[in-house]
């Protein structure tokens, strides 16, 4: 019965896994919901902001053509990478597809003899950029469950301020985008310059506004906010990408575990029965001999 | 009266969204009040209170922000706020009490200001926001 006993106790080790990954998936189900919710609230303020900042940059040309955050550089020489991970594993193959990119486009730049300079989001990013020998220069950890600005200005500042002084020509940024539950990508996207497509407007408005203190300064101002609700976007997004791949990724270990009890308590009713099976006979010969 | 539209949105939320008969910002080069038909006008906040006159309404909605831009335009006002804080749930004694805290820190650290020290600065300066809205609010019950 020896046999038996060992396969008890493994299918009880196996039902508190369980247990465990399956409040893990309901809470993940739970905050998933809260951090859509999130990601959506964000929205109008990057719309509006976007629409003020696309309206002065066509109006106004001379505040956009002296506008350090829209000039086109003509040679990239060295570019930042704000890198966006979870703080936490268990979350399926999530940040291991955002690192892993990080790691290609570190290399191309590497092989064009393009400098980087990175800034990472959550606990996951920091290690692997340090892994690889990239130059950190700030980096921001336990982001908690809902994103928050003030968390996030801080390591953006530094990155904003080079950009500015231009010893960098370019900004990209590195999340998982939230496709729907079962999908999410990491994605690599040019955040500065800006773009033709972020500056665009549909409708031509001809009039100019009264500017409170000068034209220019409101400008870089409001590409700031822009850029930085762009990240705060990006981050909601990663966020919601990471409940929903821990939920999965939950779920998937539920379901397995849920199977190995399965094959497990046939293992052991089949030893049981052998068991009693090779008493009965032993007993039937035993009474046969005598 | 005519109206306008008024959207006061924060980075994290929209706040408030409907119209209204009259505005007050606090603009970084003085106090802009905002009736309907205004001319087109892109302004810098300081932190401060933004107080909004709804149609039909004797009381002024409060709400205590810590800087931003508003933008006018046609009959539409945006008041993009960094940090918003409603003003139904503050408490003056609590306020007060978190002013002393963070005007003694930076009492403290007066000459080389680093990082965090521009942080209590910032919230210094909400918290002060937050105590004129207070204020505000009790002068507005007082005369009614």
């Amino acid at each position: 019965m020896a046999a038996g006993k060992e396969i008890r106790t493994k299918i009880k080790s196996v039902q508190n896994t369980q247990k465990i990954t399956r409040a893990m998936q309901m809470v993940a189900t739970s905050k998933m919901r809260k951090t859509q919710e999130r990601m959506r609230q964000a929205r109008p303020y990057a719309e509006k902001v976007r629409e003020v900042m696309a309206h002065l940059a066509q109006v106004n040309s001379s505040a956009r053509r002296s506008s350090p955050f829209l000039r086109e550089p003509a040679e990239i020489k060295k570019v930042g990478i704000i890198l966006i991970t979870a703080d936490k594993g268990l979350c399926g193959g999530l940040n291991t597809n955002a690192v892993k990119l990080f790691s290609e486009k570190l290399r191309e730049y590497r092989n064009a003899g393009i400098a980087v300079e990175v800034s990472t989001l959550g606990q996951k990013g920091l290690v692997a950029a340090k892994r690889l020998k990239s130059e950190v220069v700030s980096s921001a950890v336990n982001l908690g469950d809902i994103p928050r600005m003030e968390k996030i200005i801080g390591p953006l500042t530094g990155v904003f301020k080079d950009f500015y002084e231009q010893k960098l020509d370019a900004i990209y940024v590195i999340y998982s985008e939230f496709i729907n539950t079962m999908k999410q990508q990491a994605v690599f996207e040019q955040i500065l310059p800006l773009s033709d497509r972020d500056l665009k407007l549909d409708t031509k408005m001809p009039w100019d506004y009264i500017y409170e203190p000068s034209a220019e300064e409101v400008l870089d101002e409001l590409v700031r906010r822009y850029v930085e609700s762009v990240i705060y976007q990006c981050l909601a997004d990663n966020m919601a990408s990471e409940q929903a791949a821990r939920m999965i990724a939950m779920r998937s270990a539920t379901d397995n575990a849920g199977e190995a009890i399965h094959q497990l308590s046939l293992a052991y009713n089949k030893s049981r029965q052998a068991a009693i099976t090779k008493e009965l006979s032993e007993i039937v010969s035993g009474a046969a001999a005598v | 009266m005519t109206t306008m539209q008024v959207d006061l949105v924060s980075s994290e939320e929209q706040i408030f969204s409907g119209e209204a008969e009259f505005l007050v910002v606090p603009g970084s080069e003085g106090e802009i009040g905002i009736y309907p038909h205004h001319i087109p006008l892109i302004s810098k906040l300081s932190p401060g209170v933004v107080r909004v006159k709804l149609p039909q309404k004797e009381m002024h909605l409060v709400y205590a922000i810590s800087g931003g831009y508003v933008e006018i335009q046609g009959n539409k006002v945006t008041v993009l706020a960094d940090v918003v804080e409603r003003t139904d749930d503050l408490d003056e004694a609590k306020l007060l009490e978190e002013k002393r805290i963070a005007e003694e820190r930076l009492k403290r650290s007066n000459v080389s200001m680093d990082v965090d020290d521009v942080k209590a600065y910032a919230a210094l300066e909400l918290i002060i926001a937050q105590l004129k809205a207070v204020d505000y609010l009790h002068k507005q019950s007082r005369r009614s």
